[in-house]
């Protein structure tokens, strides 16, 4: 049960409480987040999770007060929930060998230890957090290649009917592959001939899990009500594939400009950056057009979150 | 520290919530991998072998393929199809008759308790430089099996290659029951029960002209199914009373 806001003084006991659990929570899923580390050094796909603990540290920075005044003695039902999270996790394993479900039980660990120490309204206020703890995880090569089959397939398509319009250009799709072949004009390759090949697995749907991080960052950068909040999670997913698309039709573009090699590392680092930036700029700007134009009469009432 | 910040700590830190969380996470650090661990290793599955191997199978029993079609078996490579029990039967049409020129089976099947599900067309075909069409759940229906397995579900796969086409039409087939997801598949084995274990891959593939109506094609996988797959069970693939036995 909830026993009342605390005043600054009285926010020792919660915060030292959550940081003795979140200690104790690091201890036990060690091997976790280990993998989830080795991963995001090794592999470009999950390289955002480096930037989750920034991005939840902002975030907190950002929300402090908002914390700091919903700070409650905790809530026993939080002893619930981390014992769901356990037993997911070891469920997880045994019988079941689901790696990403395993790895993800630690939301439900890390809400159980949030919910104990600070209250439900410091966990209501950490779902954002616990979002971006989320899509840190690395989702299973496999099943991350099942999901993305649809969306890297229509890019792909839409990318090769795009660059077919372009003069001088003439465009076949192979699997992942998009030939061109330049003719006379405009685009001219170093070879007259060239690959855009995304030479990396989940092709064309790489960096879907950092567009969704820098998503969630901006969605809750700042208090917005609650069907804000739903609105921009439903906007998410059309702006990922979108920022997507422009990744990879700048990829192409820059393969066929410089005219680079399959494997060169050129179009993949100038693609991210420039799809990164777009997707930054893109979420800042629907969030912002939301807040200016249709929240502000509301704004003389407090935000809901 | 002042009077009140200590009497936050003591509050905080002296709950009844906070010491049960932190005894909680505590244990579950010690004991829950080698608790799993141990777990894992004494419910193990084991092994159910193939009752006739998978080389053995009769393809003269498949009534549509017995007269017009030439047969071949095809060779895989072990490393990549992850097990040395499995059959690939290749049929090409004789003579100058219509589609479809060419059909495929192919049959894989696991019992190692470790064995992976393997990649399904509509992952690894992309690779190879296909293009997803189309992808779906269907139903197939076999009479044969009608009064135990009605309603059969596959997943159907249309892939575009630069100079063909194909259809390709898989299911699983996991301690007895038919399944048409990998990750139904997972589920299955790993949820306890039988005692034994295995789990088989079936996919009918058939060639078409590229970018072509598809349909002589799906039908024609869904036959080869319907007319391989009796077979499969009533010969091949463990009976429910061989899983079940401890």
């Amino acid at each position: 049960m909830d026993i009342g806001v605390y005043s600054r003084d009285k926010t020792v006991g919660p915060v030292t409480a959550f940081v003795i659990l979140l200690m104790l929570c690091a201890w036990g899923f060690w091997p976790e987040i280990k993998i989830t580390i080795s991963g995001a050094l090794r592999s470009s796909e999950v390289s955002h999770a480096m930037a989750v603990p920034l991005g939840i540290l902002l975030l907190i920075f950002l929300r402090r007060q908002e914390l700091k005044s919903s700070l409650t003695n905790g809530s026993a039902w939080g002893v619930v929930i981390l014992v769901v999270g356990i037993a997911t996790h070891a469920l997880a394993i045994w019988p079941f060998n689901y790696g990403y479900a395993r790895d993800l039980s630690i939301i439900l660990v890390l809400a159980g230890v949030v919910l104990v120490s600070c209250g439900w309204r410091v966990l209501k206020l950490s779902f954002p957090m616990l979002l971006l703890v989320a899509l840190a995880v690395p989702i299973g090569m496999r099943l991350y290649a099942n999901l993305v089959i649809k969306p890297e397939t229509y890019t792909i398509r839409l990318t090769a009917g795009l660059l077919d319009m372009l003069p001088g250009l003439n465009i076949i799709v192979r699997g992942t592959d998009i030939i061109v072949r330049g003719t006379d004009t405009a685009f001219q390759t170093a070879h007259n001939y060239g690959v855009v090949a995304l030479g990396e697995s989940n092709r064309g749907a790489q960096l879907m899990s950092a567009f969704a991080v820098i998503a969630v960052f901006v969605l809750f950068s700042r208090p917005r009500r609650l069907w804000q909040i739903i609105a921009g999670l439903i906007i998410t997913p059309v702006v990922m594939l979108f920022v997507n698309f422009i990744r990879f039709l700048s990829w192409a573009l820059v393969s066929i400009i410089f005219g680079c090699d399959p494997l060169s590392s050129l179009p993949r680092l100038a693609s991210a950056i420039i799809s990164l930036v777009i997707a930054y700029g893109l979420f800042a700007l629907l969030f912002a057009i939301d807040l200016s134009f249709l929240i502000k009469p509301a704004e003389q009432n407090s935000p809901d979150s | 520290m002042n009077e009140l910040s200590l009497v936050s700590l003591r509050n905080s830190l002296a709950s009844a919530r906070f010491l049960l969380s932190a005894v909680i996470l505590i244990v579950a650090a010690v004991a829950l991998q080698p608790g799993t661990k141990a777990l894992a290793k004494k419910y193990e599955k084991k092994p159910m072998a193939i009752r006739k191997p998978l080389s053995a199978f009769d393809i003269s029993r498949l009534p549509s393929f017995q007269t017009g079609w030439k047969y071949s078996w095809g060779r895989e490579q072990i490393e990549d199809i992850g097990t040395a029990e499995y059959m690939h039967i290749i049929l090409n049409r004789k003579g100058l008759i219509p589609e479809p020129k060419q059909v495929e089976l192919l049959v894989t099947y696991y019992n190692n308790p470790r064995d992976k599900v393997p990649h399904t067309p509509d992952v690894c075909s992309r690779q190879e430089g296909a293009i997803i069409r189309k992808l779906s759940t269907l139903i197939l229906d076999v009479p044969a099996l009608a009064d135990k397995h009605s309603k059969i579900k596959c997943r159907l796969v249309i892939m575009d290659f630069e100079t063909v086409s194909f259809a390709d039409i898989y299911l699983f087939f996991v301690e007895g029951k038919f399944r048409h997801t990998r990750e139904q598949v997972r589920w299955d084995l790993g949820k306890p029960g039988n005692s034994r274990t295995y789990f088989s891959k079936i996919e009918a593939a058939v060639v078409f002209p590229t970018g072509g109506d598809p349909s002589h094609a799906i039908q024609a996988c869904k036959t080869m199914l319907a007319e391989a797959l009796p077979i499969l069970l009533s010969e091949h693939f463990p009976t429910d009373e061989q899983i079940t036995a401890r």
